[in-house]
């Protein structure tokens, strides 16, 4: 299972709120069978979210090590702005990345190169922009070794 | 100036990795050179005591302890957390700059 797919994807993300768009994330990501416990992901998800989840450039990264996936994976979403620290903006794309108890290196080396990607313009400018859900899957594989 | 930065976080795969890269690139657009040791979930390659003695400023990135800390009893250091190296770089390098410069 790749830790990017064209399924894990959703341009057009209905969501009302930050719990509402992590648990839509995490139906793509039981859906595709990458996920066995949507509670326990969303639940793990906004118990670190608690202590902040990050943002840049109007991209809001959850995230959390969670036994409710069996292998790392990452679901993006697009959708109107949704508050996820009232200190910043509200976010129109959000980065979910879930990591298996059972991680290993190689996800781990992966996550943590997506995530210094992250902080190019160029690249959270495409995240926000990418007309389709397989361009947006081709790219992020294409950086990552994936 | 010699610049080190040590960041961490909880979970050890998100804001680890963002804020060594902010610190990365706003040290080096301010024309200095910079080591950063990521704590993360992918364990960590700890930089040398030679390193970090001849480093002018150590900047701590961190939510979580810092391992080895003992490393860094004789630097110079400013502490913040990820979420503002973040958010601006640029600040926690200008404020590692006025250490420098006024001692």
């Amino acid at each position: 299972m790749t830790v990017f797919a064209t399924e894990l994807v959703d341009l057009e993300l209905v969501a009302s709120d930050k719990v509402d768009a992590i648990t839509k994330l995490a139906e793509l990501v039981v859906a595709s069978g990458r996920g066995t416990d949507l509670d326990q992901i969303v639940s793990d998800v906004l118990a670190r979210d608690e202590l902040g989840t990050p943002q840049v450039e109007g991209v809001a990264i959850p995230h959390a090590r969670t036994s409710g996936v069996s292998t790392a994976c990452v679901a993006v979403g697009r959708t109107k702005g949704i508050i996820f620290d009232p200190d910043e903006p509200p976010a129109d794309t959000i980065f979910m990345i879930l990591v298996p108890d059972s991680a290993t290196d190689e996800h781990i080396v992966i996550l943590s190169g997506l995530a210094r990607r992250l902080m190019d313009p160029e690249f959270t400018h495409f995240l926000r922009e990418a007309g389709s859900a397989e361009e947006l899957a081709t790219v992020l594989g294409q950086g990552s070794g994936n | 100036m010699k610049i080190i930065a040590v960041t961490s976080c909880a979970t050890g795969i998100a804001h680890t990795y963002m804020a060594a890269e902010a610190l990365e690139r706003a040290a080096k657009a301010a024309g200095h050179e910079v080591w950063v040791e990521t704590q993360g979930a992918g364990g960590y390659k700890p930089l040398s005591q030679e390193l970090i003695d001849a480093a002018d400023v150590v900047i701590f990135a961190t939510d979580v302890g810092v391992r080895d800390k003992e490393r860094f009893e004789n630097s110079k250091t400013v502490q913040s957390i990820p979420k503002t190296a973040i958010k601006d770089a640029k600040g926690l390098i200008e404020q590692a700059e006025k250490l420098v410069s006024e001692s």
